[in-house]
């Protein structure tokens, strides 16, 4: 008999998103889709307000990633103010928001790792549930999880130094930042947090080297079930620094085929509509990108840590460059295409955002006091960045009143739809297939495959809420055979 | 002399999706009544960093929107939430509570403040009712933190 079974919503994601996956009279897998439900239109929301508000509202958009939409927005505001593209401003200005960013990259990766993935990894997609979370982790690994609250800590600090407070924050300005780190803070962050020396900038160096290394003790002794486990063949993009480096804040446009060629070189971001096209699908609300030379069977990406490893040359921090090399070596220097190896990725990226903010606070411009930079302003205004979770795109115009005329959003998780329903289909397949019962370990792996994303259905979706998870499995009919709810 | 405890409120939500952000209207009155020995805080959700703010405080309140059924507001002494089966980027604060207890092995005084929430769109400001909730809610709020004060001096 034909099932269909529904994951709904998804968990340890935000925003409304339900899976299902088509059986066969077989039990064979004919088709698995990772469905958006939900859509507000946040795009309109923005229209009409004037353009210097964007950095701060934005922000509304996500409470997971607000720190990314407010440096998108700025960096179009830049160039909205004539302060270029994103590499014109004074160096305090531009310093200090890198310093905000790779506070955001670091606490965003480390809650991933620690708190969404390290449970899968630690006892088992198919342990008990009750014990497959934060609170397992914390009860068997507890140094483990009290490095991961003070890591998160710090990088939460950071942000609030840098963008002023927690909410709305206010720190990136169109051209420029409106304040300067205090050497108070400065020595802080280096020395110790409230003189915490578990809170300094080698301690978050320290532990994300030994994050990264317990990441690849675990992968030596399950090497199959890393290197297998929803990998597939694809495009990756991302931004790269000119010279090739790993840049989180600003770049051209770089994408290379499944064998490493660039299909897409080194694009100038303003030209980004050159570049990607979304098309609209019409059982999803999320839209699908690809490259728009390729078409949309050929041209779908993947973004985000992994694709950024295998799209750049090298990594400008010494220690996550020496783990980058072990990483690109794996795979004979070829891309690599395993979607749990996002997590390794992952990690080279936390300990080169470590890295990046001890360099930025040895650094005396973020001292400086030249704040702001402006030139003619123009009509328009385009913003990428590296967002924890890949690519992200913000495109205003503005009328002659400064108001926003239209704004377009392409978020991280968008970009990685394609992707993400290539994952869900590859470990439905490999789990369900000519199984005649659906249990919750199957489930929970084709969670895991989508949780390797990292995905932000929230910003994707422009919603906030719980996630609890039902699935639902249904005949040829259309009839309820089965159904398990959890977290409801 | 009498020691003040030291007391957080923690407003959480978004601001920008009307009623969601009654938490953080309601931290942001509380820091403007500028009761001796209250801090303020807010954020637009819970995380596992927040379970430090738990030993840094001898009492700890969360405030947030709720979209159950309440008159006006409810507030109630928070348990710790092991069951974290499936969770989000955000933390619950009974699951932050229960993460303190399980690291540090206590569990504080920890009270949660849910307002009544009417709608919660993409706009930003509360609603008429969610406004007057959340005025109701402060002014309880403030009486009570006040009798805890009075209350929590004489035994430091």
């Amino acid at each position: 008999m034909a099932q269909k079974i529904t994951i709904e919503p998804v968990t340890r994601v935000e925003g409304h998103g339900k899976v299902t996956i088509h059986l066969d009279d077989n039990h064979q897998v004919t088709e698995s889709r990772l469905h958006i439900v939900e859509f507000r239109g946040f795009e309109r929301f923005v229209c009409g307000r004037p353009f210097w508000e964007a950095p701060v509202l934005v922000q509304r958009l996500c409470g997971i990633c607000p720190v990314s939409h407010h440096l998108a927005a700025a960096k179009a505001m830049d160039m909205l103010v004539g302060a270029g593209d994103g590499n014109g401003l004074t160096p305090v200005a531009e310093k200090m928001r890198r310093l905000m960013h790779y506070g955001q990259i670091f606490q965003s990766h480390v809650l991933h790792f620690f708190h969404l993935a390290s449970p899968d990894l630690l006892f088992g997609m198919d342990a008990d549930p009750e014990r497959r979370n934060v609170i397992g982790v914390i009860l068997e690994h507890p140094e483990l999880a009290k490095q991961a609250v003070l890591m998160r800590k710090y990088g939460q600090e950071i942000i609030a130094a840098t963008a002023g407070k927690k909410i709305h924050g206010t720190g990136a300005i169109p051209g420029g930042i409106n304040k300067n780190l205090s050497l108070e803070d400065r020595d802080a962050f280096l020395n110790g947090i409230n003189g915490n020396p578990d809170l300094s900038a080698d301690k978050m160096i320290e532990w994300s080297e030994a994050a990264l290394a317990l990441l690849l003790d675990y992968h030596s002794s399950h090497t199959e079930f890393l290197d297998g486990f929803a990998a597939f063949s694809s495009n990756h993009l991302s931004l790269v620094r000119p010279d090739g480096a790993l840049d989180l804040y600003h770049g051209i446009i770089r994408a290379v085929d499944p064998e490493g060629k660039r299909i897409v070189n080194d694009v100038d971001s303003r030209d980004y509509l050159d570049v990607v096209e979304e098309e609209v699908r019409s059982w999803s609300y999320m839209k699908f990108p690809y490259i728009k030379e390729l078409g949309p069977k050929e041209g779908w990406y993947r973004v985000g840590p992994l694709a950024r490893l295998n799209v750049c040359d090298f990594i400008p921090s010494p220690k996550a460059q020496a783990a980058f090399e072990q990483f690109r070596a794996y795979t004979k220097g070829k891309p690599n295409h395993m979607s749990m190896h996002y997590h390794w990725a992952r990690l080279i990226e936390t300990l080169h955002a470590a890295e990046m903010m001890k360099e930025l606070l040895l650094d005396p411009d973020l001292q400086g006091t030249d704040l702001v930079i402006k030139g003619e302003r123009c009509g328009e205004g385009i913003g990428l960045l590296e967002a924890p979770r890949g690519t992200l795109f913000h495109h205003y115009q503005v009328n002659e009143q400064d108001l926003i005329t239209m704004c377009n959003l392409i978020v991280s998780t968008t970009n990685n739809n394609e992707p993400m329903n290539r994952a869900v289909n590859s470990a439905a397949v490999a789990q369900m297939t000519g199984k005649a019962e659906i249990t919750e370990p199957m489930m929970n792996a084709v969670e895991v495959a989508i949780r390797a994303y990292d995905p932000c259905l929230s910003c994707a979706t422009h919603a906030m809420g719980q996630m609890p998870l039902e699935v639902t499995l249904y005949d040829a009919a259309g009839a309820v055979v089965d159904q398990q709810r959890k977290g409801m | 002399m009498k020691a003040i405890p030291s007391m957080l409120v923690y407003g959480f939500g978004n601001p920008g999706r009307e009623d969601d952000g009654a938490g953080v209207a309601l931290a942001e009155r509380i820091r403007a009544a500028a009761l001796p020995g209250v801090t303020t805080d807010s954020n637009y959700q819970l995380n596992v960093e927040d379970a430090l703010l738990l030993s840094e405080h001898d009492l700890v309140i969360f405030a947030d929107a709720t979209r159950s059924p309440v008159d006006r507001f409810s507030f109630y002494r928070l348990q710790p939430d092991p069951s974290v089966s499936f969770t989000t980027h955000a933390m619950s604060p009974g699951s932050v509570l229960a993460l303190y207890s399980q690291l540090y092995g206590k569990t504080p005084p920890v009270y949660m403040l849910e307002i009544g929430g009417m709608s919660f769109e993409l706009r930003e400001g509360l609603t008429a009712e969610g406004t007057e909730n959340t005025l109701a809610a402060g002014q309880f709020l403030i009486s009570w933190l006040n009798d805890f004060k009075s209350v929590k001096s004489t035994k430091i």
